[in-house]
């Protein structure tokens, strides 16, 4: 991390210290979104549920989890409040006389389209990573998620009890 | 730290903006389904032979007063009309007859008429609004398309052909729009007068008059001839529902009185 700051970080888990169900249950937090996605689609709400729910289940499983699940989580809020907007502008459209189809609405579904897909396609390389064990950070929720997740928050959590013997 | 997850930050909503705006402003939907073949440039081109066609067989009122009663009036509603591919031109002509009519690409003609039966720049605006309906939904060039086929559009442009142009010109003055162009044009209008801070009522005042004074099937006022049913217009103008908290903005700036007096002398 560059900068000065006081903040302690735990080290980051390799892939060779993660076990195989780590890696899996971290992959699950970026697939169960997009089942949740489809599943809800009528109601872009669903999947920000379905994350929230893998993420209290998974905050007790390893650091590696927890980012990956808490990544899944907060990197969902911008689609899902820009897919209920697009939701609810053209429920207007469709049902209220002063409500009218225009461009800044066509422009706004393009844009929330795009951003659904480009989260998509992160989402499937954010869950192949996690799959083998790496670390995969998204523009800002990369950052948030390992703060998050890995700032040492009370320094007794630090205490190291075991040790090696003297070799 | 922080500083980054701000700057992150900026940098999403800087995309997210940037692709709204681009997919808004870039004339990527602005394809009209009722016309894919006329482009907007062919339009104006369009509009502005056949502008100097009908300006060769009628004449233009030309007064101070009204010039700037006009101008003020278009001005405010082009305003509001916010992203357009025209730019309108409002001319008023020497004819007694209570009408208007657009041609393409943004071209509006009020009748000195029409003026002199108004009470108030707001019952003017309302039709002015109407017509921009038209022009802004392109009836007149779908019309015209429809009824001379593209090759005779497109040979106007190329040669000098006047008996054509004139035949065109007649038609598109003449504006003959089904009911739901002109339904269409009407709910424009009534956005429209609202945008700009003027009472739609305003439209529903001036059709009531011309219908109890000329009654709804005189052959006159074409801007009632299309309509077998005038009076759901009237009450669809009527029953249009302003934002909550609207307030209309009066043309202080206008004496209507002289504007009405300066056509009065042209007819």
């Amino acid at each position: 991390m560059e900068g000065t700051t006081d903040t302690e970080f735990y080290p980051l888990p390799q892939p060779s210290e993660i076990t195989m169900r780590e890696k899996e249950d971290a992959m699950g937090a970026y697939l169960m979104m997009f089942a949740a996605l489809g599943a809800g689609l009528p109601l872009p709400i669903i999947n920000l549920i379905a994350a929230v729910i893998y993420y209290q289940v998974n905050k007790s499983n390893s650091r590696f989890v927890r980012f990956h699940s808490y990544q899944a989580l907060i990197s969902q809020i911008p689609t899902t409040i820009m897919n209920g907007i697009g939701l609810g502008w053209g429920l207007r459209i469709a049902f209220s006389d002063s409500w009218h189809m225009n461009n800044a609405f066509k422009g706004y579904v393009a844009m929330a389209l795009i951003a659904d897909i480009a989260y998509f396609v992160w989402g499937i390389i954010a869950a192949i990573k996690a799959r083998k064990g790496h670390f995969y950070y998204f523009v800002l929720f990369g950052r948030i998620s390992y703060i998050k997740v890995f700032t040492v928050r009370h320094k007794d959590e630090k205490i190291v009890t075991n040790e090696p013997p003297v070799l | 730290m922080r500083k980054r997850i701000i700057i992150d930050a900026l940098i999403l909503l800087a995309a997210g903006g940037l692709l709204w705006a681009v997919f808004t402003y870039l004339p990527i939907f602005s394809v009209n389904k009722d016309s894919f073949t006329v482009s907007i440039d062919t339009e104006e081109k369009i509009g502005k032979l056949l502008t100097t066609n009908v300006l060769e067989s009628e004449k233009e009122v030309k007064n101070p007063d009204l010039d700037t009663a006009v101008a003020i009036i278009g001005n405010r509603l082009v305003k509001s009309i916010g992203l357009t591919d025209f730019n309108y031109h409002f001319r008023v002509l020497y004819n007694s007859q209570i009408n208007a009519f657009t041609l393409p690409g943004g071209n509006i003609f009020i009748y000195s008429g029409l003026i002199k039966f108004t009470k108030s720049p707001e019952e003017l605006a309302a039709v002015i609004a109407h017509e921009i309906g038209h022009a802004e939904k392109r009836h007149v060039i779908n019309r015209l398309e429809k009824e001379f086929g593209l090759t005779v559009m497109f040979s106007i442009l190329t040669g000098n052909n006047g008996t054509i142009i004139n035949e065109i010109s007649r038609t598109a003055t003449s504006a003959v729009f089904d009911r739901k162009q002109e339904s269409e044009a009407d709910d424009y209008a009534f956005q429209l007068l609202e945008k700009a801070k003027i009472d739609p009522l305003a439209f529903a005042a001036l059709f009531r008059r011309i219908n109890d004074e000329h009654g709804t099937n005189s052959l006159d006022f074409s801007i009632l001839r299309t309509h077998p049913d005038n009076n759901s217009r009237i009450k669809a103008s009527m029953e249009y529902k302003t934002a909550a908290g609207f307030k209309s903005e009066p043309f202080a700036d206008i004496d209507w009185k002289k504007v009405r007096a300066a056509v009065s002398d042209s007819i």
